[in-house]
């Protein structure tokens, strides 16, 4: 007995020493568990944050990944709730690819089996050494950009291609030949969610999954439409200049917002080059601006076939709670939750800039974008039981 | 009993053995037996050894010759009617040895128990021998703090690192039971490939001047092995362990080793059949332990302006984490393991003939730790080597009253298989391992391909499979800043395997005289097929491999005498002719393929060799002298023949067109000795020499090369002067075994170490970088490592030694010593004690190990860098490194995967570009750690040990 026991602990003293183990780089470094918790740190665009489905990552669309071996505009990725390095997802769409995309909005059907996301098509703008305007106002406001996307379902495991997609044109930029010979006019209309995209790449048309995981909504900019793949798309009626749509996880509703337009003014500016030969005339544009392309929007519910439409207070990029019980939305230049009902609006505390919340399944984290400055923003998270 | 006693003081003061330098398996007992009273030669005794089945009767002058005897410490019994009979135990029978015997026997009309005495066991002075030798049986092997044999080697005076009288490595041949074999494809950066286990030795035999002319393929030394053979009269047995994974953290190395012998009589085969077996495995998780540990460059280390860039990164709190990252008691990277597997069966075809087959593996494995590789999880260097030797020898012996003929054929074969390249790390996961030793060999990425046939690889023309280009930067705790300095992802980009094959074949013939003159002639041959394979860039797809297979074959016969005068006088004459061939033709210039294919021929030498021990008239033979003088020869290392990339530290990365045609390295060595016994417990010997070689293999470029690639050619040469000192001593239970050797090595060579072509480059004479000045070795053995019967043993060895020079080469292309390495010393201490026997095993005895090396923990410098003699780098070499991945295009975010919290100095999520220049110096300091200029750690390993 002695001698197997002296045995078993050779064997255990035997067995319990390692060779020295390489060293184990912490790059992110202490994890944080804070209310609120900076996930990226980019000084370009992280816009639209989702979540997984198991809830331990946030899959966002980023401006740009330098593993992805080309220069895009548009990727999406996925960073861990805690933090730390991000990784492509639908990794056999984007890496080793040789054509730059522009991908953005990802919605994760419920089931988690499917993503959808646009893939934009952005128009190219005249490089222009004078630009000679009507009015003295807004000339330098920047120009339409979106121009086309398609929206496309894919598996999240990113097996095999896509299962459906669907082109979609935004409205805002177009051309007359027959105005203004020889040049046309290139008309822009400056409408707010394409203003949005121009200037922070706000994709306020995302899809949204129903709770079936049958159909989505997403928006033109214009309107909310209801898409089942493999059929052409049918507007929702009331939606108009409905964006950022949200369908609750009950089905019953679509959370969206109204952006006002305000008063139209159109402004006629020309695009000169100075070439060798002296100024030429490159483009004229006939350019449609709104007052309120900048206000807040107005929270908005309506069941998805087109009834019961109600509104809740001032709210951009609305996500419902889990439960149904209410929504958080952008409000007042912080995330601000609200009662289904429009009732009990409360502002959510360290969530100032905050917009574009994304609710996790469980209901404990908000996921959200936050801008610097610029193009600056990041994806933040908030717990929601910090401090309970 | 007062009789008794003093018949055995007569007895012990007249034994004694003789050794001449032989080229057989075994050796041989030459003596006289006397008539203790009158004096009177004895004829018709019987001399027969205990356990061995050999026997002689003395003839008319008393004399007689047991031939062909196992080497070892060997009983005898001597008997005839009328006297009373003697056993002599421990009579030191060494391979390639005569021991002279003189028995006295004392009449007796009664039939009494034997008197049994013990022969002198160590040999103070040796007048009858030529040669420098030492010798160490197997009682002190096994009682020696060694893992390997090379650590034995070096306890002899003269051998230093590996190097022989200040001769380079692979300038000795091994001889395995009177066989000669060697490495001759990569000896000079390989050594011999082939190992043994201690335990599985009677003798090792190291000759460091004027060895006989049975012994080729040298120019420095010969090392001697005689294994064991199974005891004819009964099974012994023995096991071993140790481990030190008790040992606090910096003392644990991950040290187990298991050893296991067994030998004993095997009648199946046949009467007087004998088998022994013997078994080695050790576990390693730091197959390569420095005393420093994973370390890296601090300030103390550095020059003043490094210094002060280490100390401004230390002195911010911010930067102060980039300094030395990560250091570790134990190397990363480092896990081997090693087997030595051996048997050997001795059986009788008849009363005068013998047949000795054995087989020996070697497998030893390990990854080969890389700085640049150092945060890399997955993919790391690492060497696999198997030999297997086989070896079948017939003895035949005609034992005549007074002389005895020897005839010994024997025929060997050899592989040696050595694979370098990137280990698989899935084999790794996989083999089960325990205590680091794992059945399983290791496997390497792509293997099978690079071991396919050639012309297979060169139609695929893609990259070894599983090879990746090194880069990465995830991992290191420096982030992108390690980019190009460390590498975390990809693979090294070496795949390398050579492949030995030798068929040997050996005739000894022998005759000893009844004067104790004895004369050997013999021949042998072997025939070689080696295949050697590199390829530098094997993750790239068009990278083309280096290969070669070619039959090269070297040839030698000898013949020798030892001859003893009336007076003492012995001499010892011999010459051998030796020849090889490399059976390859070649283009001299591979650029024009329309030059015409040298084919190269027999390459010729002819080795004489004399020799002479006296002792000195009127000092009753306490002092004797001795001199030699030998040509020595070798064939240049095969791999010289090839095309190669020259991996040395000074020529890193420069090629060498093969040479083919290399003639013989030649030499010829003279030495003069002399030694005195001052009393029964202490002699002195020293031993003066000096050695010239010639038409050494260089990778130099020749004068009249210009325009070509440089080629191996036979133009260096040098000369080593030195001076020995030794001393031994011994007590009852106590032996004392110190040296001191001097020696001065110097070369001549062009000294031009690129490949830019100079015109008439200068030769000059530079000490040759292993010219180490002095060297000390101190051997102490006590107890039962001292011979005497006590529970307890204790064998302690040390030596000291002065540094290696440090050569640079000057503006003018010629090389100069810029310092010299400090001295380093060690101690190393195994000491035993025997519990005796348990009730539940009464045959066993039971011993508690402790063996320790380095134990003083002398942190040991054992190189320094070229540059500027230190251990760090210089400032700018540092900046150098840290440039060459240039600036940051934009800085990098927390949540990109290049990201490291480590070099976001300020931790706001952003890595700038100061940040990261900052970093990258930091990660170009670590790229340099001097670890591995560190020699051995301490090691403390307890263990058990079961004899029974």
């Amino acid at each position: 007995m002695r001698a197997r026991a002296t045995v078993v602990g050779a064997l255990f003293v035997l067995g319990c020493r390692e060779a020295a183990a390489p060293f184990a780089a912490d790059h992110y470094g202490e994890r944080s568990d804070s209310a609120v918790t900076q996930l990226t740190w980019n000084s370009k665009t992280d816009q639209a944050p989702i979540w997984s489905s198991n809830g331990d990552s946030v899959y966002y669309s980023a401006a740009s990944f330098p593993g992805l071996g080309i220069n895009t505009s548009g990727v999406l990725l996925g960073v861990p709730r805690e933090g730390g390095s991000v990784r492509v997802i639908l990794p056999a769409l984007q890496l080793g690819v040789s054509q730059a995309r522009f991908l953005t909005a990802p919605a994760l059907s419920h089931d988690g089996q499917r993503v959808a996301f646009f893939d934009l098509t952005l128009a190219e703008l005249p490089t222009c050494d004078s630009m000679p305007c009507s009015s003295e106002q807004d000339t330098i406001l920047t120009q339409p950009v979106l121009a086309r996307g398609r929206l496309r379902v894919r598996r999240v495991d990113d097996a095999g291609s896509d299962e459906a997609a669907l082109d979609v044109v935004y409205q805002g930029r177009s051309h007359d030949p027959t105005r203004s010979l020889p040049f046309g006019v290139t008309m822009l209309e400056d409408f707010p969610f394409q203003h949005r995209f121009t200037e922070y790449r706000q994709p306020s048309f995302r899809p949204s999954w129903s709770p079936d995981h049958a159909r989505i909504v997403f928006s033109d900019g214009l309107r909310l439409l209801l898409w089942q793949p493999g059929s052409p798309p049918v507007p929702i009626t009331g939606t108009e200049d409905g964006v950022w749509p949200a369908w609750s996880p009950d089905g019953q509703w679509i959370a969206y917002t109204r952006l006002a337009r305000g008063q139209r003014r159109v402004v006629t500016c020309t695009c000169i080059v100075f070439g060798n030969g002296g100024p030429a005339i490159v483009e004229v544009q006939e350019r449609v601006i709104y007052s309120a392309r900048l206000s807040p929007g107005t929270l908005t519910l309506i069941r998805p076939d087109g009834t019961g439409k109600r509104e809740l207070g001032d709210g951009d990029g609305p996500a419902w709670l889990p439960d149904n019980s209410g929504l958080i939305s952008a409000r007042n230049q912080a995330l601000w939750r609200v009662a289904a009902d429009g009732s009990g609006a409360v502002e959510l505390p360290n969530t100032r800039l905050g917009s574009t919340p994304a609710v996790s399944r469980d209901g404990r984290y908000v996921a959200f974008t936050r801008q610097k400055q610029g193009l600056d923003w990041n994806i933040w998270v908030l717990r929601l039981d910090a401090g309970r | 009993m007062p009789r008794l006693e003093r018949s055995l003081g007569l007895l012990c003061a007249l034994l004694c053995w003789h050794a001449r330098v032989q080229a057989q398996t075994a050796g041989s007992i030459v003596g006289r037996v006397l008539d203790a009273q009158t004096k009177a030669p004895l004829v018709g005794v019987t001399i027969r050894l205990l356990q061995l089945p050999h026997r002689s009767v003395s003839a008319g002058d008393g004399r007689f010759v047991i031939g062909a005897v196992p080497p070892g410490e060997r009983s005898l019994r001597a008997e005839r009617i009328g006297y009373q009979s003697v056993v002599i135990e421990r009579v030191p029978v060494r391979a390639a040895r005569a021991a002279e015997i003189t028995i006295e026997l004392m009449p007796s009309a009664l039939t009494l128990p034997a008197v049994v005495v013990q022969a002198q066991r160590a040999r103070l002075i040796e007048p009858e021998i030529s040669a420098t030798h030492a010798v160490v049986v197997a009682r002190e092997i096994r009682e020696l703090p060694i893992d390997r044999l090379h650590e034995l080697i070096e306890l002899t005076t003269g051998v230093s690192d590996g190097h022989f009288r200040g001769g380079r490595v692979g300038q000795e041949v091994y001889v395995i039971d009177g066989l000669t074999l060697k490495n001759q494809f990569e000896a000079g950066t390989e050594g011999f490939g082939l190992e043994l286990s201690p335990s599985s030795l009677e003798e090792v035999d190291v000759i460091t001047g004027g060895f006989g002319a049975a012994f080729g393929s040298a120019l420095s030394g010969v090392v001697s092995y005689a294994t064991r053979r199974g005891n004819p009269e009964r099974w012994d047995s023995r096991a071993s362990f140790s481990t030190d994974a008790w040992a606090p953290g910096s003392l644990f190395h991950g040290f187990t080793g298991l050893s296991a012998s067994v030998g004993g009589p095997l009648p199946l085969l046949g009467r007087g059949t004998t088998v022994f077996a013997d078994l080695l495995a050790h576990g390693l998780f730091d197959a390569d332990a420095r005393v420093a540990g994973l370390t890296c460059v601090t300030a103390d280390l550095a020059e003043a302006t490094l210094a002060a860039a280490i100390k401004t990164l230390q002195s911010d709190p911010a930067t102060a984490q980039l300094v030395c990252p990560y250091t570790s008691a134990q190397f990363p990277h480092q896990q081997g393991d090693k087997y030595i597997a051996f048997v050997r069966v001795d059986r009788p075809l008849g009363d005068n003939l013998n047949l000795t087959g054995s087989f020996l593996r070697n497998r030893f494995q390990r990854q080969l730790y890389t700085s640049e590789f150092k945060y890399n999880p997955e993919h790391q260097l690492g060497q696999r080597s198997f030999s297997t030797l086989a070896n079948l020898s017939l003895e035949w012996l005609q034992q005549r009253a007074g002389s005895a003929r020897s005839v010994t054929g024997r025929v060997a074969l050899l592989r040696l298989d050595r694979y370098l390249g990137v280990i698989d790390p899935a084999s790794l996961e996989r083999r089960f391992e325990l205590a680091g030793f794992g059945l399983e060999a290791f496997d390497f990425l792509g293997e099978s391909f690079v071991r396919s046939p050639i012309d297979q690889q060169l139609q695929a023309g893609v990259a070894v499979p599983g090879y990746g280009t090194p880069g990465g930067v995830s991992g290191s705790p420096f982030g992108p800043a390690g980019a190009g300095i460390f590498y975390t992802s990809g693979t090294p980009v070496l795949a390398n395997w050579t492949r030995s094959d030798q068929l040997a074949l050996d005739l000894v013939g022998s005759y000893f005289g009844p004067s104790g003159s004895a004369f050997r002639a013999g021949a042998s041959g072997k025939l070689y097929r080696v295949e050697t394979y590199e390829r530098a860039f094997a993750h790239l797809a068009g990278s083309i491999p280096n290969y070669a297979r070619f039959f090269p074959g070297t040839y030698s016969g000898f013949a020798e005498a030892d001859i003893e005068t009336d007076d003492g006088v012995h001499f010892q004459f011999g010459a051998r002719l030796d020849a090889f061939r490399s059976g390859i033709g070649y283009r001299f210039d591979r650029a024009d393929f329309l030059s015409p294919i040298i084919e190269t021929g027999w390459k010729l030498s002819f080795l004489p060799r004399i020799g002479a021990a006296f002792p000195i008239p009127g000092t009753r033979g306490l002092s004797a002298l001795r001199f030699n003088f030998s040509r020595v020869a070798q064939p240049p290392d095969f791999q010289y023949f090839l095309d190669s990339t020259i991996g040395d530290s000074l020529r890193t990365d420069v090629r060498r067109q093969g040479n083919p045609d290399l003639a013989f390295e030649r030499g010829s060595a003279f030495e003069i000795g002399a030694s005195h016994l001052f009393n029964e417990n202490l002699s002195f010997g020293f031993t003066a020499f000096q050695k010239k070689l010639d038409q050494l293999v260089t990778g130099s470029i020749r004068q009249g090369e210009l325009g070509t690639e440089g080629q191996f050619s036979g133009s260096d040469f040098g000369s080593v002067r030195g001076l020995e000192l030794s001393l031994r001593a011994r007590w009852p239970g106590v032996t004392v075994r110190g040296g001191w050797a001097l020696q001065k090595a110097v070369g001549r060579t062009s000294g031009v170490d690129t490949d830019a072509a100079i015109v008439d480059p200068p030769v000059t004479e530079t000490p040759l970088a292993f010219d180490r000045r002095h060297a000390f070795d101190f051997a102490l053995l006590m107890g039962r490592a001292g011979g005497a019967e006590t529970p307890w043993s204790a064998a302690l060895t040390a030596n000291a030694q002065s540094g290696y020079p440090l050569l640079r080469v000057t503006a003018t292309n010629t090389r100069e010593v810029s310092r010299y390495l400090p001295w380093t010393w060690a101690a190393d201490l195994r000491a035993s004690w025997d519990f005796g026997a348990f009730n539940w095993c009464g045959d066993c005895r039971w011993r508690a190990v402790a063996d320790g090396r380095n134990i003083m923990n002398r942190k040991n410098v054992i190189a320094l860098r070229r540059a500027n003699g230190g251990l760090a780098p210089t400032l700018a070499e540092v900046e150098t490194l840290a440039r060459t991945g240039g600036d940051l295009i934009e800085p990098i975010p927390r949540e990109s995967p290049m990201y490291s919290r480590l070099i976001d100095l300020n931790r706001d999520g952003m890595i700038s570009n100061a940040e990261y220049r900052t970093a990258r110096f930091a990660a170009a300091l670590d790229r340099f750690d001097p670890s591995l200029y560190y020699g051995e750690a301490r090691q403390i390993r307890l263990g058990v040990e079961v004899v029974f």
